[in-house]
């Protein structure tokens, strides 16, 4: 099992989308371009399961209160030849004007260490381990804000309740763009972790999970969204994947090839 | 790295068809991918990259052409990958030391260890 090599993708493609203007940036620019009505749709999806997450309810705002703002942001997502594959829309959560202590605590986020992944991929070799990568979808939408956290923000731009135009929403759930929200997904994802699925956290890099059973080992590298996963046998890893659907949506990568811009060969079965 | 090449702060910016021949470039951004890369998969480079690193600040054409020469290295060895589960056998850490030998008196350390003869963590600084 090797690793190597990075290409700077990521630019490249931010670089494109902007040059080839695919994206709409603001909400009324959307609504000139001919593509408006493939826009609207996902508008209207991305809403969806923003009520279906519950991360919202309206409500009046106390005097004195902070509202923040909310923005929809657009992208175009492309294929490796530069298709457009699938366009998504984003609420995102004005969290500049968020105040430290008032609307929000700890915004830490531990992500594995380089060391720890190559010492895993190390093991995984050694041992004849067999590695998978999951993507946990909308992971920002799954954390939960404490009652310590009151944040109001103002009803999505364009897209107003029907009968409350003058409510805020309450927000129970964290958003993208919210100062918390990395750390409460992190916080869930270890209640998920260590509670539900009875993994133990490595001591020495919070982002790693693992779990013995006799000769058994899983171990889980969390990135954020992306988790890779390395077991003993592949009944284990399928497993994980079918206990973890039960509390967040995920994408099933399949056999770990990419990893924070390191490709990953096997060369044996 | 040439061992031949000795990089002080006195190459930085001096005359003003230095700083014409500078402003255009983001030295900085170049050695922030390498970085990226000798963190990541590359030990080979982790004390080339560190050394340019030191004059980001304020670099000089003297930097700017190492900091090439860095890039030019690692289009050459595009196939060199860090390999796991080829051999079996104990740990091993090496590690070595200067003595301020450098222009600002730091001392330069660097380590790595290998667990089954491959690298798994490495640092030059």
């Amino acid at each position: 099992m090797m690793a190597t090599d990075f290409i700077e993708e990521y630019a490249l493609a931010a670089e494109i989308s902007e040059a080839e203007a695919l994206e709409p940036r603001t909400l009324a620019e959307a609504r000139r371009r001919p593509d408006w009505p493939l826009w609207e749709k996902v508008i209207q999806k991305e809403l969806e399961t923003l009520r279906q997450a519950g991360t919202w309810e309206l409500a009046e705002a106390l005097v004195g209160s902070n509202i923040i703002g909310s923005k929809w942001v657009f992208r175009a997502k492309k294929d490796a030849a530069g298709n457009v594959i699938c366009y998504k829309a984003h609420l995102i959560a004005q969290g500049f004007s968020q105040v430290p202590g008032v609307d929000y605590f700890d915004t830490f986020a531990p992500v594995a260490k380089l060391a720890a992944i190559r010492l895993v991929l190390m093991m995984a070799a050694a041992d004849d381990m067999k590695m998978h990568q999951i993507d946990i979808k909308g992971a920002y939408l799954n954390g939960e804000l404490t009652n310590r956290e009151v944040i109001y923000m103002l009803q999505p731009p364009s897209y107003h309740a029907p009968n409350s135009p003058r409510l805020v929403c309450r927000l129970r759930k964290t958003l993208y763009g919210l100062k918390q929200s990395g750390c409460q997904w992190y916080q869930r994802l270890v209640d998920i972790m260590l509670r539900h699925l009875g993994f133990t956290c490595c001591d020495v890099d919070q982002a790693v999970f693992f779990r013995r059973q006799g000769r058994a080992v899983i171990i889980v590298l969390v990135h954020v969204d992306d988790c890779t996963i390395t077991a003993t046998s592949m009944i284990l890893i399928t497993d994980f994947k079918a206990w973890i659907l039960e509390h967040v949506d995920i994408t099933n990568l399949g056999k770990l090839h990419w990893l924070l811009g390191i490709e990953i060969k096997h060369d044996r079965e | 790295m040439d061992t031949n090449i000795c990089l002080t702060t006195a190459q930085s910016l001096s005359t003003t068809s230095e700083y014409a021949q500078m402003c255009n470039v983001s030295y900085h951004e170049a050695v922030g991918s390498l970085m990226y890369a000798a963190l990541g998969t590359r030990p080979d480079i982790a004390f080339a990259v560190q050394t340019a690193s030191c004059f980001s600040t304020k670099p000089g054409p003297a930097h700017w052409e190492v900091a090439k020469q860095i890039f030019r290295y690692l289009k050459g060895k595009m196939n060199l990958w860090l390999s796991y589960g080829t051999t079996k056998q104990d740990m091993m850490g090496f590690t070595d030391t200067d003595e301020s030998m450098a222009e600002d008196r730091h001392a330069i350390s660097g380590y790595t260890f290998l667990i089954h003869g491959s690298a798994v963590t490495w640092s030059a600084k």
